[in-house]
């Protein structure tokens, strides 16, 4: 019998810049009835900057699927492509199985296969997937993800296309992870956490375990992505990173609208320092679309000041804040 | 179609945990002369002594047991919750597995296997082969007498036994033997682990607490072995046994590095004798425990020291001489 089946997502993600940190926020904010704003509290405060990465910048936490937490359940086949077929014969029928069990299919594929996507028809890309349904009827998967016009956004892809663009990730051993939503998972508080984070962020450094090395870290990471941009993006600034200091600055402002209503921070002049950094960054966001378009080299310098005028603010408010967390620590239960 | 289909498997050289246990059968019955002998040369090479362990003490290093990062048998898996087995057949799984020469590993419950034990302990597993005809799978383990033994299991006791243990996921390792691969003499890591061993170190593992490693773990086993007749107990035979192996090992592995000439064959005496010191201790240990006669005690005590002297002796010139034809190569 011909099957349709589509899984939650949310597209409207708070942070939607990676595909790798979108996918499994777009699962939990669309699988939940709960606020997951006192879980988030405490997730992705400290960011990194890493010049030889392929991915630069970016707010980073060790446990971006969700997977320590307990929210996501991760199952995994980790195979030879010869392999696969131990399973089923044909890999979209094991991708249409789990999606009816309720899993999210998750992995690398080559994007030249993928309609819509930049690459398509052009060339091999190895880039990161994830499929939320299937219709029978269409021969079609439906994903999500970032597609040539730049936006994150719900599309399709047809059954062969899918085989194939599995089949041809040049890689020794193809990994597909398929995730579930944790119905019982509670969204509470790690306030340790926060102020362990908040902390790591003030002072450029990162002390969680399991995250990979960095060359900055939290402010100082924010300090050198200025830099950089000032020196070396000559060719058009990469937008994902604008994208992700706006993320940034939504979140830290979500983050002490929330710990301001909760009673855990007593000055509301925090919510104001917040809220005008995150509007700079809207600005900065701009800026660089802007940028990519005219070249202008005055809209960089303009993108550096701004970004330093939001590092002139976070000194402003960010320590008294880690400070009244860390006093009231003692009568917060843990 | 039915079908019947067996991958092949050996005597193991060497009976200790499970896996390295099936690793080393796997390795055998794939591996052949010479080249196996390269291979193990950098195995076993480094022993450790855990004082605080109620049982297995002395515990020979077992660093890559499958010989993954020489890329012999390689590794993958499928890891799924119970609930999804229950919709993806994880019988034709396995056979599609085996099929393909891969050997399937993992664990279940051992009162499914050994239907003498009430035990709901894990049993790690080894499937080698199927028939359709008696729709069975034919698996290799460790039995409670620690020994490698051949079981049959039918599909379903199979599927009741991986599902009947405590985790949420049923993880299946697949070790498929690779048949290009070139197999040479490790020397980086023969170097390595024999630098380890001498200096009484570990480098590879974060975990020391209350280990003692190398050649000062000898002197611990040797310690422990008088302690425990002294107080009149019995000295464990799995630990004599790894004791008279880490030497067997030893001498097979320099036997080996002469033959290619990577260092002077005027070692070979030195391990041969260690090799039989070992061998000595085990049956004096063997003896005093049936006989509980304590006129042995100073036999075993003078043996232990002088196994000590010896590989003191010869082995820090040995790994000199792998390090002049390292940094030569």
């Amino acid at each position: 019998m011909r099957k349709k089946a589509i899984l939650p997502y949310d597209l409207n993600t708070y942070l939607n810049a990676y595909h790798s940190i979108a996918f499994p926020m777009g699962i939990v904010m669309a699988n939940t009835k709960q606020d997951i704003m006192p879980w988030l509290c405490s997730k992705h405060i400290n960011c990194r900057f890493e010049p030889s990465n392929l991915n630069q910048f970016s707010s980073y936490l060790s446990d971006f699927w969700c997977e320590d937490d307990g929210i996501l359940i991760r199952q995994k086949i980790d195979l030879f492509p010869d392999f696969h077929s131990v399973i089923y014969d044909d890999v979209t029928v094991l991708l249409r199985k789990m999606i009816d069990m309720g899993c999210y299919p998750h992995g690398p594929y080559n994007e030249e296969y993928i309609p819509g996507k930049f690459a398509y028809q052009k060339r091999y890309f190895y880039h990161d997937y994830m499929l939320i349904g299937y219709d029978d009827n269409g021969e079609i998967f439906y994903s999500v993800g970032y597609l040539a016009d730049g936006k994150f956004q719900q599309f399709t892809i047809p059954y062969e296309n899918m085989r194939q663009a599995i089949k041809t990730v040049r890689k020794p051993r193809i990994v597909i992870n398929f995730w579930k939503y944790n119905e019982n998972f509670e969204y509470k508080l790690n306030y340790q956490r926060l102020i362990s984070e908040l902390s790591d962020y003030l002072n450029s450094v990162n002390n969680t375990p399991k995250v990979s090395k960095s060359q900055y870290w939290g402010i100082e990471a924010f300090r050198q992505l200025a830099n950089y941009y000032l020196e070396l993006c000559e060719n058009g600034i990469d937008i994902r990173y604008t994208r992700c200091i706006m993320e940034h600055k939504f979140l830290m402002q979500k983050r002490m609208s929330y710990l301001f209503e909760q009673g855990y921070l007593s000055n509301d002049k925090y919510l104001e320092y917040s809220a005008t950094a995150y509007k700079q960054t809207e600005m900065i966001h701009l800026l660089a679309l802007k940028y990519n378009i005219t070249l202008r080299r005055s809209i960089v310098n303009s993108i550096y000041d701004n970004i330093n005028e939001i590092l002139l603010i976070e000194n402003e408010y960010l320590p008294n804040v880690l400070s009244e967390l860390s006093n009231n620590y003692s009568e917060v239960p843990v | 179609m039915k079908r019947q289909y067996y991958l092949p498997i050996a005597e193991p050289q060497f009976v200790c945990s499970n896996t390295s246990t099936c690793a080393n059968a796997i390795i055998i019955a794939n591996v052949k002369g010479d080249d196996l002998q390269k291979l193990l040369c950098s195995k076993y090479i480094n022993c450790y002594f855990h004082n605080d362990a109620i049982t297995n003490k002395f515990v020979i290093s077992m660093f890559d047991v499958w010989c993954t990062q020489q890329r012999i048998l390689q590794y993958q898996y499928i890891d799924f919750l119970k609930e999804t087995y229950k919709q993806i057949d994880p019988v034709q799984i396995i056979k599609n597995c085996i099929i393909r020469e891969a050997y399937v590993l993992g664990s279940c419950n051992r009162k499914y296997i050994e239907p003498n034990t009430d035990e709901n302990t894990p049993f790690e597993y080894v499937i080698v082969g199927f028939d359709d005809f008696s729709n069975e799978f034919i698996l290799y383990g460790v039995n409670t007498f620690n020994k490698l033994e051949r079981y049959n299991i039918g599909y379903k006791e199979f599927f009741d036994a991986i599902l009947d243990i405590p985790d949420d996921n049923i993880v299946f390792t697949l070790r498929l033997f690779n048949k290009s691969a070139d197999i040479s003499l490790d020397l980086k890591n023969i170097i390595f682990e024999l630098n380890d061993y001498i200096n009484s170190h570990d480098s590879r593992n974060h975990d020391k607490i209350g280990k003692i490693h190398g050649f000062n773990a000898i002197r611990s086993v040797a310690d422990y072995f008088m302690e425990s007749i002294y107080n009149g107990q019995k000295i464990p035979e799995n630990d004599l046994y790894k004791f008279y192996m880490h030497k067997h090992f030893m001498r097979n592995r320099i036997e080996c590095l002469a033959s290619h000439d990577v260092i002077d064959k005027k070692w070979i005496d030195y391990a041969v004798k260690v090799e039989n010191i070992g061998h000595s201790i085990q049956d004096l240990g063997g003896k005093y425990n049936n006989l509980n006669d304590k006129a042995l005690v100073r036999d075993i005590s003078n043996d232990m020291i002088k196994s000590i002297t010896l590989e003191e002796q010869y082995l820090p010139f040995v790994l000199n001489e792998l390090e002049m034809k390292s940094i030569y190569e």
